[in-house]
């Protein structure tokens, strides 16, 4: 009997199966990197990751009290700032990150799947930004939500995504959104581990799962 | 700006606010002592205390862009998109400090 007929048939088992086939084993979280990634083009996607893990204990706390409260506390403010200031990094770092990834053609070696994943939760953050922005529940997000009604309407989806009602656009900024961006990413970081950090061009077996291979 | 000018009473002075909509809660006009009505205090009873040197928007600075033909962004959002542009070619051009041991037989380290 094989090892593998002697595996219980469970849906535990199965999904334990799967979960631990994700990455190649030691890949998850190693501590070792291809030499060519000793360089600072390459920090940008990390610091990406960290200022979302700060966008999501802030945007927490701003939960807590409810969606004007940080109008009238100190906390709510430093909280508020805390999550403009933490999105505004996750941005630049992760449009410096696209940049490096579109001139390094990150999609080489069987990686189309990770930079469709990346550029998804890109176009996701913009949204899910878009829809922060409409819930300030101040002056600029009126201003915001009449603005962009107009381009909306005209494209034919203001009836579905109505930003003039501010607590459709709160529920798709807290959860919706966030949904879909945290899956894309922990989706493209499981990617990454899969497949390893993409080398630069011409560099051939510099410690590449692939081999720095050039497609 | 209309920072030196005294509006006849606090409900004139609130209505030339309101016309600039992109503003915070610390903008608005406040008596001398205490909180403006926005901010859970309550609005002077006295248009005379109400305190006009602090910082009201102006409604007519609408800011400053750079237009290029149908393209047009504002002097601050392109100087955060050249900064961004600086911080990518220093991150390609400059050498990351290298450290943790050297590297092993699969060019790891």
């Amino acid at each position: 009997m094989s090892s593998t007929d002697m595996q219980p048939r469970s849906w535990t088992a199965w999904l334990r199966g799967r979960i631990s086939g994700l990455v190649p084993p030691g890949q998850a979280l190693p501590d070792r990197q291809p030499a060519y990634v000793t360089s600072w083009i390459y920090v940008f996607g990390v610091i990406t990751l960290a200022a979302l893990l700060i966008v999501l204990a802030t945007g927490g706390v701003l939960a807590l009290g409810g969606p004007t409260w940080w109008h009238v506390s100190s906390v709510g403010h430093f909280a508020n700032s805390l999550h403009l200031w933490s999105a505004e990094i996750f941005f630049a770092a992760m449009v410096v990150h696209l940049w490096g990834k579109f001139f390094m053609a990150a999609w080489r070696g069987k990686r189309a799947l990770t930079w469709i994943t990346g550029v998804t939760a890109f176009v996701g953050s913009i949204g899910t930004a878009f829809t922060g922005y409409l819930s300030q529940t101040n002056f600029d997000s009126q201003w915001i939500g009449a603005q962009a009604k107009d381009g909306l309407n005209a494209v034919g989806v203001g009836a579905y995504l109505n930003v003039l009602n501010p607590g459709q656009m709160l529920m798709w900024h807290i959860v919706l959104m966030p949904a879909v961006v945290g899956i894309l990413v922990v989706w493209h970081v499981v990617l990454v581990r899969r497949h390893g950090v993409v080398p630069p061009i011409d560099a051939v077996g510099l410690g590449s799962p692939d081999g720095g291979v050039k497609q | 700006m209309f920072n030196g000018d005294r509006p006849a009473s606090v409900a004139a002075l609130r209505r030339s606010a309101l016309i600039g909509l992109n503003r915070r809660v610390g903008d608005f006009p406040r008596c001398r002592a205490g909180r403006s009505a926005l901010e859970g205090g309550r609005a002077c009873a006295d248009p005379a205390a109400v305190d006009t040197s602090l910082p009201v928007a102006d409604p007519v600075d609408v800011g400053h862009y750079v237009s290029w033909g149908a393209v047009q962004i504002s002097v601050t959002n392109l100087a955060i998109v050249a900064v961004m542009l600086v911080v990518f070619v220093v991150a390609v051009v400059m050498p990351l400090r290298r450290g943790r041991g050297p590297e092993d037989g699969d060019g790891q380290r």
